[in-house]
């Protein structure tokens, strides 16, 4: 009698415990219902932000942020439906927003076996929670998504839940929803997927990076497995038409190396948008973006960096770490290269280093390192217009030792070590020689060196030192192909712009980019240092580009500084300018396994050479435009007269009219 | 209700199966077999839900993402609407000064190749051809691809550029900071003197005599035969003659002051309203008499 007893006094105490449990519910209910999020009705407003899509010159769509590409049910394949059913929530179609039993057993397991936590989520509670709340693992969380859950189940139809759900999962490489999903990584419409495709599909949201098939085929296709089991046991498909699946061949769509193409240029293309409207109408704006981004030349340019950097390894004997090894891709070198069009300024290509998934660090852009000889150009033009010199003005390559102020004198040395003695200021050039550097700047001034390099446009802060004529202030490749480029117009400086047009979701024209040239060069002047540059190319430290098989008109100037840090090449043809930069991200040199160093010819002349050569086939070959007023005469380079016919290796200078000798 | 403890087996066992306790087990096994079968505490709590939706708050992802796309259409409609009212003003515009005046160091400003012809014609003949050579025109003109005109801000001066379609650059211009001041004034000057410009002829007046006969008249005709004094005091050089043109447009006419300086003469043309200049001209003529003929006139 003692236990019956005691049974009913459990009995009333659980009924009371109940009834206390139910009355805290009720009470808990009515607090959380307040602060419960609302639901937006239609709930197919969730993918009704506008997407910003960005275009390539050629009017092809080459990414797009925020927005969703929705697609209604009736034009999602079947099979997906089905198998994310299955996998996720195969009494989708039964239950009211929360599936009791499977909530019972999950319930039990968490609490029966310690450290096992079964899942019981529908697929109406993970919409609620991917539409209103955080990845917090909250009992308070689960309580307020699962009132979320049944409001939709009360509010929505089961197809308008299933759209909605299957319009916003996340399926990794930036892919929400199925259609992007399908078209990322097979290349193809939500509609048409296959059995096999769309089981793999289903298997992602589980842990999208961790099942990414581009990455981790062999992890995705052991999920494909399981969703097509599951598929089987919901009885969705027969064994056999699973056996099919799985032993089907999967085509991976190849866009995924497309996407990476231009990550840099774009890269670029956003923050230059994000710095004129700001992130908001950036990102949920749904502007419609034209840039200059040229696919085929960004091709070309990405192509020749990894052809280059991997040629640069083998002369530096530098192992290659794997791709995800990021601590180590430090230790290799990096590139960058810039290419723009030189009548309009136009950046056609922007590579801003080895491998944007590896590091996104823009060195095209964002890198200023030292251009060395690179600089030569700027104190050119600028002893031509101020102290009236020509390319055939006769100077000394001997030791200098130039006094400055306040600190020790200044000694700057020739790369080779030795002297030529006399010689004509074109030779100084293509030969890249410091000591007559060194003596035109003492007598120009370093800020008319200064003055000329801004008015070309580097951008960067140059520090009027004598040193600047050897380059010693950082300029990124974008601002040298700009400030080149403005050699090779005839002194015009175009600004550098990567987008054409941007317009908003209803078409208005928000800012349109107008070609405007400004004269800031002397025209003959301009031309005379790209006669030199043409030097370069020719006979000078850049004959590479000739040797590397370019046959076209050329010119440029090479660069390397300092323990051979940076090297770098910067050239144009009449209608593209392009500058690279190799080096290491570190401030380390570049050094062969024989000690020997790289410098901008060995460096970066290859690989302008190779991007070079491939964009120059599709352009119509033209010259470089030779202003009135110049003519090209043979000078004698010892005498720096004209030369007779018993002057030996006479050397082909542009003169303006007032210098021709007589 | 007997709340004491049962002596008996029998005792409990009739408490357990009375009609009481029967009800109530039978109405909660009920209740939840009714909910496993329908649903019905899920539909219930899901309907209260539903009219308690409009009084909750907006929160959640989502509608973040929801303000955000607010806020930037909303900077976007700003942006749209600032853009459409400085086009309606540049539109509006009557003048060249009036259009040259919204372009900043920022932000050029774009117009079409008729709105440009419109106050290209109405400026002075002498002016519009410090800008742009009326042949160059036409022939931009005639080639039929000109269909907008673009100003750019740059070192002060001023680039105007003839866009076909595809904004291509056909010709381009510069307005030199010199003649945006003239613009702006309504004034040009050129480097000549008032006897080589046939439009002067005979109507040449010393400085001192055109500025004594003009400080004897109100200050509103004043105003009206020198609107820009100040202009006129900001350029440099001595002032030392001025012509008064005979030809009469829309009511004005126009007026050259002849300035000297280290660089050589240059003419300073103005417009003069036509009523006030009249009166200017009667007092010069009645003072002809008593002063020196007019410089450079053949009496």
């Amino acid at each position: 009698m003692r236990l019956l007893g005691w049974l009913t006094a459990g009995f009333y105490f659980l009924v009371a415990i109940s009834g206390l449990s139910a009355l805290g519910l009720a009470l808990l209910f009515f607090i959380t219902v307040r602060n419960l999020p609302q639901v937006p009705v239609p709930l197919s407003r969730i993918i009704e932000i506008p997407p910003t899509e960005v275009f390539d010159t050629n009017g092809q769509r080459v990414m797009t942020l925020g927005g969703r590409d929705y697609v209604p049910l009736e034009r999602i394949s079947s099979y997906f439906v089905q198998a994310i059913i299955a996998t996720e929530d195969h009494r989708f179609w039964n239950h009211r927003g929360v599936d009791k039993l499977r909530t019972l057993k999950a319930l039990w397991i968490t609490l029966t076996a310690p450290g096992r936590v079964q899942g019981a989520s529908t697929i109406t509670q993970q919409l609620a929670k991917n539409l209103f709340f955080s990845l917090e693992q909250t009992y308070t969380r689960k309580f307020r998504e699962l009132l979320v859950a049944l409001q939709i189940e009360s509010q929505f139809t089961k197809q308008q839940i299933l759209e909605a759900y299957i319009n916003q999962i996340p399926f990794g490489v930036g892919a929400y929803g199925i259609e992007p999903a399908a078209r990322i990584y097979f290349d193809k419409s939500a509609a048409q997927l296959s059995l096999a495709e769309a089981s793999l599909l289903a298997g992602l949201p589980k842990s999208p990076s961790g099942y990414n098939p581009f990455r981790h085929l062999d992890r995705a296709k052991q999920r494909q497995e399981v969703v097509l089991q599951r598929m089987v046991a919901v009885g969705f498909i027969t064994p056999e038409e699973a056996l099919t699946a799985r032993s089907a061949e999967l085509e991976l769509s190849s866009r995924r190396s497309s996407r990476r193409r231009g990550g840099y240029f774009l890269d670029y293309v956003l923050k230059t948008l994000e710095d004129q409207y700001g992130p908001e109408v950036l990102y949920h704006g749904g502007l419609k973006v034209t840039t200059t981004l040229d696919p085929h030349y960004q091709t070309l340019a990405e192509a020749a960096v990894h052809q280059g950097l991997d040629a640069l390894e083998q002369l530096l004997n530098v192992r290659g770490p794997e791709p995800s090894d990021a601590q180590d891709s430090s230790q290799r070198p990096q590139a960058a290269l810039a290419a723009l069009e030189v009548n309009t300024g136009a950046i056609r290509a922007l590579v801003g280093g080895r491998d944007y998934q590896e590091t996104e660090y823009n060195r095209a852009v964002q890198n200023t390192r030292q251009p060395g000889s690179g600089f030569k150009p700027f104190l050119y033009y600028a002893a031509f217009k101020q102290l009236g010199l020509s390319p055939a003005s006769l100077f000394e390559d001997r030791a200098v030792k130039i006094p400055v102020a306040g600190r020790g004198p200044w000694q700057p040395k020739n790369f080779e070590g030795d002297h030529q003695g006399p010689l004509i200021l074109k030779q100084a050039f293509t030969e890249s020689i410091n000591t007559v550097a060194a003596q035109l700047v003492a007598q120009v001034g370093p800020a008319a060196v200064v003055e000329v390099a801004h008015k070309c446009g580097i951008t960067s802060p140059i520090r009027p030192v004598l040193s600047v004529a050897l380059g010693t202030s950082g300029a990124s490749p974008l601002e040298m192909a700009s400030a080149y480029s403005t050699f090779a117009g005839g002194g015009v400086w175009h600004k550098p712009f990567c987008i054409w047009r941007v317009e908003d979701a209803f078409g208005h024209v928000l800012h349109e980019h107008i070609v405007s040239r400004k004269q800031v060069l002397d025209e003959r002047i301009a031309y005379q240092v790209t006669d030199m540059m043409a030097g370069v190319v020719d006979q000078g430290t850049g004959n590479g580009v000739r040797r590397l098989g370019f046959k076209g008109p050329a010119a440029g100037k090479t660069g390397t500084t300092d323990d051979f840090r940076d090297a770098w090449f910067t050239g144009f043809t009449p209608t593209l300018c392009a500058s690279v930069w190799v080096g290491y991200d570190r401030q380390k040199g570049l050094y062969t396994r024989d000690g020997a160093g790289i410098t901008g010819g060995t460096g970066a002349v290859p690989i302008w050479t190779r991007f070079m050569q491939k964009a120059s086939e599709v352009q119509p070959q033209r010259t470089f435009h030779r202003p009135e007023g110049v003519e090209l005469v043979k000078i004698n380079p010892i005498t720096g007269q004209r030369a007779g016919f018993f002057s030996r290796n006479p050397v082909e200078v542009v003169l303006r009219q007032e210098q021709l000798p007589p | 209700m007997d709340i004491t403890q049962p002596r008996h087996l029998s005792e409990w066992l009739r408490r357990a199966v009375s009609l009481r306790g029967m009800v109530v087990l039978l109405i909660l096994a009920g209740l939840l077999v009714s909910e496993m079968r329908f649903d019905w505490a899920e539909r219930v709590l899901g309907d209260y839900l539903i009219t308690t939706n409009s009084r909750r708050p907006e929160s959640g992802a989502i509608w973040e993402t929801g303000h955000q796309s607010e806020t930037a259409r909303q900077q976007l409609e700003t942006i749209v609407a600032d853009r459409q009212m400085s086009q309606r003003e540049i539109r509006n515009a009557q003048s060249l000064s009036q259009l040259l005046a919204s372009v900043t160091d920022e932000e050029g400003v774009m117009t079409t190749a008729d709105h440009f012809l419109e106050l290209y014609f109405k400026l002075p003949e002498l002016l519009s051809q410090e800008i742009a050579s009326p042949y160059t025109l036409l022939s931009a003109h005639a080639d039929g691809n000109w269909t907008r005109t673009f100003f750019e801000k740059f070192d002060g001066q001023i680039s105007l550029y003839l866009l076909d379609d595809q904004n291509r650059v056909l010709r381009q211009f510069t307005i030199s900071a010199e003649l945006l001041d003239h613009i702006q004034r309504g004034d040009v000057a050129i480097s000549t003197i008032l006897e080589n410009l046939a439009d002067f002829a005979d109507r040449i007046y010393p400085a001192d005599q055109f500025f004594r006969a003009l400080e004897a008249l109100p200050e509103e005709v004043r105003r009206g035969v020198v609107s820009q004094p100040l202009g006129l005091l900001r350029t440099h050089g001595k002032l030392v003659k001025v012509g008064i043109s005979d030809e009469v447009q829309d009511g004005y006419i126009e007026i050259g002051f002849e300035f000297h300086d280290v660089q050589g003469p240059k003419v300073v043309l103005a417009q003069a309203r036509e009523w006030d200049l009249w009166q200017l001209r009667t007092r010069l003529r009645a003072g002809r008499s008593a002063l020196a003929a007019p410089v450079g006139g053949t009496p």
